[in-house]
């Protein structure tokens, strides 16, 4: 089994994402509710192993991984992505012209 | 000429005639207001609004898994303005296993799968610079050595041109684990092996035995000692390892949350 660490500090980290990526009512997301009641549901077992709390803390990790790569790679595409090339009425727009207006369309 | 629709479109094909080659696409607009999730009678369904929503060949869009669910609404429901899809990778990953584009069956994905380990990365070394091929023999042997310990087969590496010798029983193993796999957890695994050029490492992500980061880090080890070597270009390897990790999580968190049956036993305190 991979080291995770602490439990907790994947908790937070896994709801900080989740406040990120849903905006102003966070708390009511399906997504928000369903962890904090896995992480709950998990917390209270009488094996000092518990498999099954391993393969939750690993799927929260994972999640948590998702969430802040995705998060991360939007801003380095928002930042560096190139945006294309303009439009030919851009074009025409950068040395003052407009493109005419054929009513019928071209030819 | 009309542009095919994005591999993760939701419920309209998006075709903007007569644009440009390199103009970029239109992009969609963010239609919906509420993202909610249902159970129908194939599984659990996303609604966008009132809509259903359905996967790129118009069929419903149904998963197994409640978690898979809710962790696909979050995706649509965490884009703003415009839709990115790019960025949605357990939708992808679910229309893949829903319309099955490429249509090949079980024993056709394991095969791919499984051939992936003749060209392993972690059994491809170097010999110079020989930082690298220290590095690589610390870090990849370990991997190397529990996978033959689990599996109970030999893998071995390699510095030849032509790869490492894999065993047919070395092989036979492997085909034979991962039939035991459903069709929407192989789609997943053969995802994850195509993103980290390793059947090895993928297998260890599966079974929990390092984490996505530490095997997006034995997939680009090579690359991570030359950015150690020569710097770090953010619009480049950033730009890639965000990427990487992002799929490769997708992926392991889908194969597991497709191949996970969750029972929850109560037990009575007694005082």
């Amino acid at each position: 089994m991979a080291t995770l660490g602490a439990p907790l500090r994947t908790l937070r980290a896994l709801l900080r994402e989740l406040r990120h990526a849903a905006g102003r009512c966070y708390r009511d997301s399906p997504a928000y509710r369903h962890v904090l009641a896995a992480f709950r549901a998990h917390r209270v077992t009488s094996e000092k192993l518990c498999r099954a709390q391993q393969e939750l803390h690993f799927q929260a990790v994972t999640y948590l991984c998702l969430l802040r790569s995705v998060r991360e790679h939007e801003a380095l595409h928002r930042e560096y992505h190139g945006r294309g090339e303009r439009s030919p009425q851009e074009v025409a727009g950068l040395v003052g012209f407009r493109l005419p207006q054929q009513p019928g369309g071209k030819g | 000429l009309p542009r095919p629709p994005p591999a993760a479109a939701g419920s309209c094909a998006v075709g903007p005639c007569g644009r440009r080659a390199y103009a970029p696409p239109a992009e969609r607009k963010r239609f919906y207001q509420n993202v909610s999730i249902s159970q129908g009678e194939g599984g659990f369904e996303i609604n966008l609004d009132h809509r259903k929503l359905k996967t790129p060949q118009a069929k419903l869009f149904t998963v197994p898994s409640e978690a898979l669910a809710i962790a696909v609404a979050t995706e649509w429901d965490s884009q703003k303005d415009t839709i990115k899809f790019y960025t949605m990778h357990l939708t992808t990953l679910c229309n893949t296993a829903l319309d099955n584009p490429t249509q090949r069956n079980k024993t056709q994905l394991i095969r791919a799968a499984v051939k992936f380990l003749e060209t392993d990365t972690v059994c491809y070394r170097v010999e110079e610079p020989p930082a690298l091929a220290e590095l690589q023999k610390n870090e990849w042997d370990p991997v190397v050595a529990w996978a033959e310990k689990r599996y109970n087969v030999t893998i071995g590496s390699s510095t030849s041109i032509l790869g490492p010798n894999i065993p047919a029983s070395t092989k036979e193993t492997f085909v034979s684990h991962l039939a035991s796999y459903n069709m929407w957890a192989l789609q997943g695994i053969e995802f994850i092996i195509t993103q980290l050029k390793s059947l090895i490492l993928s297998m260890s992500l599966i079974d929990r035995h390092i984490t996505v980061e530490k095997a997006v880090l034995l997939s680009r080890l090579e690359e991570e000692y030359q950015i150690r070597r020569w710097g770090n270009v953010e619009w480049a390897h950033d730009y890639d390892l965000c990427e990487l990790r992002a799929r490769t999580a997708a992926g392991t968190l889908f194969v597991h949350l497709c191949s996970e049956s969750s029972t929850v036993k109560h037990k009575l305190l007694q005082d």
